[in-house]
């Protein structure tokens, strides 16, 4: 009896050693499960975190360049800023000058005020700003800006006919455009002004 | 993924942003501006088309190929109230298509609004791409609030048509909200004023779980900046006929100028409480010239434009009704459009709903960059798992004299990590001492000290020739690691310091107070440091050439300058700087003498390097004079 129980017992556990290992198969399958799972969403971070890395790296990288190539133009606004809020005293020492009266024209103290204007232009034009040319020229919305028409058979359409203020540019950039009156063929109802 | 870019489509004016490292910029046009007008033309002699601010220059003589304000026409029936008021006011041709939209008639050609929208919105793509030197696909656009379902499309349309992906159709006042963040608060009424150039609206905007939804509109469509103008032009016309006797009603050039003007004045009286109006050579008659100077003041601009900011509250009730919500009800009010920098209507509108309105993003700006931030989500630029920090205060060690040396500046974003090389104080110097300081004064002793430790095995040098480089790294967690190595012997120590359990915000903004208020104060001490270190090194140094040049130096020449050595570290134990100075300069002088008749032998020869002497010098505190290598 005793050796069959033995036997019996040793049945069992022959019987159950299988099962043994496969509770500790499936105990391991379930570590090994769930370390996967961690690994897999260790590497979804890291490659988001590294996505991210090498995005702001490389927004980075072109907001460098970017600065590095427009730093000239930003020079150059700046001075355009600067001048633009001058240009108005420009235009009233040219006016200034343009209303001089003919009979005071020779007073040394009048061709003081001309010099005064002459200097001004002159500083201008030392930090590179020229006036645009505009009377007589052909109409060119990139420089200048038209306020009125007025029909006119001595030129052509199109035709900038009077500067009421002088435009300015700095380089390419304009600075201010100049505001001027356009022809427009006479037979043209399109006389208009912006009021 | 490209960026994607948020677009403020006006009725008037444009304007671009894009999120640039976690924050809106406004992109600038090619011609250099922040905004773009929203005007599209052809010039019917080339055919060549124009958009913004050249299409706007051109506008007098191409009145029938120029279309601008299209957006009032965007989505709707030809028989629409709308465009038949339009009709009347646009100078271009509105003709009914075959499907009973309006669109618009440009060098004899048909097309629809959406068509030239995206004509508008082709040159800000181009615009963005060349500031971006990237392709640009995606974008969010901007609409009012009470734009309908074919309003929108049709904006969704343009968008399409100018090879932009439309990734959401926002409404204007919920950009607006966006831009100050309000979309992070749960729960909240949105009162939104937009007061533009010519255009007035207001939206009551309802929020619910970061979600907003319109309660309601109004507004009034001819309203707007331009009319303030109109008033200051009036008025400089009224007062000049009243002082000289002539009307410019009929001078239209001297009309343009007092455009310009009027508009300048009322621009500065936001900031300034008076402002002249100078305008010489404004006309002339018989008698000659005639100058035009006014002083407008910003409560005679209140009162010329008074029942106008009136005209914008009877709106605002109106919508108040419609949402059925009270001015209590109002949790936030944000300010948009140019007109709301006038301090009186700031004041107008915090007092009709008793809330004190957001302001302090352009408010020209401001849609758009609520767009950007919109486009910012969609991108997945803007999350919290990268939200960028700063370090509130400079981050430095002491060097010679308690002077505090900065390494990482205030408002630094971290991580950051910045090296500098020191050396020692005094000759034979074995270790130095780091002492980590955290504050803008200049003086060590006024900073915080975050932690000190020492770095020993030096070898024994002269002073100024070891080269201790101390490195200072903050992580993304905000923790300082600092470390002190000898370049020569590679021996080297380090500190961790919690900056974060450090400071509270109340302390920081104190100790930056406090900062500026000692600035004068601070500056006279540091001055007074560095004099006495010009002062001792000059000594140090005047000791070392007699010991170079050694017998090269007449004995008369060498017992001057021995002298003047003793004079100075005589005066450098008193406490007159001027003292000091004079003597640093008596010294400086000697020296050069001495200098320049050593250069005249004709061999100079290497002296022999004399015994290094004054090493005793531990005041527990020795680092640097710091020189950068």
């Amino acid at each position: 009896m005793v050796k069959k129980q033995i036997k019996m017992s040793q049945e069992d556990a022959a019987r159950q050693a299988p099962e043994n290992v496969e509770e500790d198969q499936a105990a391991e399958q379930v570590d090994i499960e769930a370390l996967g799972k961690e690994l897999a969403e260790a590497q979804a971070q890291c490659a988001e975190y590294l996505d991210k890395y090498r995005r702001s790296a490389a927004e980075f990288d072109n907001y460098r360049k970017r600065q590095l190539r427009d730093q000239e133009r930003q020079s150059q606004q700046l001075t355009a800023n600067v001048v633009r809020d001058l240009l108005p005293l420009a235009d009233d020492l040219q006016r200034a000058v343009e209303h001089l009266p003919n009979a005071n024209a020779d007073e040394s103290w009048v061709q003081g005020v001309v010099l005064i204007e002459q200097k001004l232009h002159k500083l201008l034009e030392s930090y590179g700003v020229v006036a645009i040319e505009a009377k007589g020229q052909p109409f060119d919305p990139n420089v200048h800006e038209s306020l009125f028409t007025e029909p006119n058979e001595e030129y052509p359409e199109g035709t900038v006919l009077e500067v009421y203020e002088t435009g300015y540019r700095l380089g390419d950039l304009v600075v201010r455009p100049a505001k001027v009156k356009v022809s427009v063929s006479s037979g043209s109802d399109r006389a208009t002004d912006s009021n | 993924m490209s960026k994607i870019i948020g677009i403020d489509l006006g009725t008037t004016n444009s304007v671009i942003s894009v999120m640039e490292g976690g924050e809106p910029a406004v992109i600038s046009t090619a011609e250099g501006e922040r905004l773009c007008p929203s005007v599209v033309a052809v010039n019917p002699k080339t055919s060549e088309r124009m958009e913004g601010r050249v299409a706007r220059r051109q506008a007098i003589t191409n009145p029938d190929n120029t279309i601008f304000s299209v957006k009032r026409l965007m989505g709707r029936k030809f028989s629409d109230p709308e465009v038949q008021k339009a009709t009347k006011v646009l100078p271009y041709k509105i003709i009914e298509a075959d499907n009973g939209d309006a669109w618009v008639v440009m060098g004899g050609k048909e097309f629809s609004p959406p068509e030239i929208s995206a004509m508008i919105l082709g040159k800000l793509k181009r615009d963005a791409e060349a500031y971006l030197g990237e392709t640009v696909t995606d974008a969010v656009i901007t609409v009012p609030a009470y734009f309908n379902d074919s309003q929108r499309q049709a904006t969704k349309d343009a968008g399409r048509i100018a090879g932009l992906n439309v990734r959401r159709i926002i409404n204007e006042p919920t950009a607006s909200a966006l831009a100050y963040g309000l979309d992070k608060k749960k729960d909240e009424r949105i009162a939104v004023y937009d007061l533009g150039g010519g255009t007035f609206d207001i939206s009551i905007l309802d929020l619910g779980d970061g979600v907003f939804e319109v309660k309601s509109t109004n507004g009034d469509t001819f309203l707007g900046g331009d009319d303030f103008d109109q008033r200051v032009i009036d008025w400089i016309v009224d007062e000049f006929r009243k002082d000289q006797g002539i009307d410019l009603r009929n001078d239209r050039m001297a009309l343009q100028r007092l455009k310009d003007a009027g508009e300048k004045a009322k621009i500065e009286l936001s900031t300034t409480q008076q402002t002249e109006i100078n305008l010489p050579f404004i006309t002339a008659d018989a008698n000659g010239p005639k100058h035009l100077n006014l002083t407008l003041t910003r409560s005679k601009l209140e009162q010329l434009v008074d029942d106008l900011v009136e005209r914008t509250l009877g709106p605002c009730r109106k919508a108040l009704e419609d949402a059925g919500l009270k001015k209590e009800d109002i949790n936030e009010v944000i300010l948009v459009g140019g007109q709301t920098r006038m301090p009186m209507v700031q004041r107008r509108v915090e007092e009709f709903f008793g809330k004190t309105p957001h302001k302090g993003i352009n408010p020209d700006e401001v849609v758009s960059v609520g767009a950007a931030i919109q486009a910012g989500v969609l991108a997945g630029d803007v999350d919290d798992v990268l939200l960028l920090d700063v370090t509130p205060l400079t981050l430095g060690i002491e060097t010679l004299g308690g002077v505090a040396t900065p390494l990482i500046e205030r408002n630094s974003t971290i991580p950051t990590r910045k090296s500098q090389v020191f050396s020692t104080a005094a000759d034979n110097q074995t270790q130095v001492q780091i002492n980590v300081v955290q504050g803008e004064r200049p003086m060590a002793t006024d900073n915080k000290q975050l932690g000190t430790f020492v770095l020993d095995g030096i070898p024994s040098a002269p002073r100024g020739i070891p080269q201790i480089e101390v490195t200072f790294d903050i992580d993304a967690d905000g923790i300082l690691h600092v470390s002190a190595k000898d370049k020569a012997t590679g021996r080297e120590q380090k500190i961790t310091i919690q900056a974060s359990s450090g400071l509270d915000e109340n302390e920081i903004e104190r100790m930056v107070d406090d900062a500026k208020r000692h600035a004068d104060d601070d500056r006279r001490r540091k001055d007074e440091v560095e004099q006495r270190n010009e002062a001792d090194t000059l000594a140090y140094q005047a000791e070392k050439m007699l010991r170079d040049l050694g017998d090269k130096v007449p004995t008369e020449s060498r017992s001057d300058v021995e002298e003047k050595v003793s004079a100075v570290r005589k005066a450098l134990e008193g406490q007159d700087l001027a003292e000091i100075k004079r003597r640093k300069d008596a010294l400086s002088q000697a020296m050069q003498k001495v200098g320049e008749a050593a250069y005249q032998q004709a061999d100079p020869g290497e002296a022999p390097e004399g015994q290094a002497q004054g090493g005793g010098d531990d005041e527990g505190t020795v680092e640097g004079e710091f020189r950068e290598v």
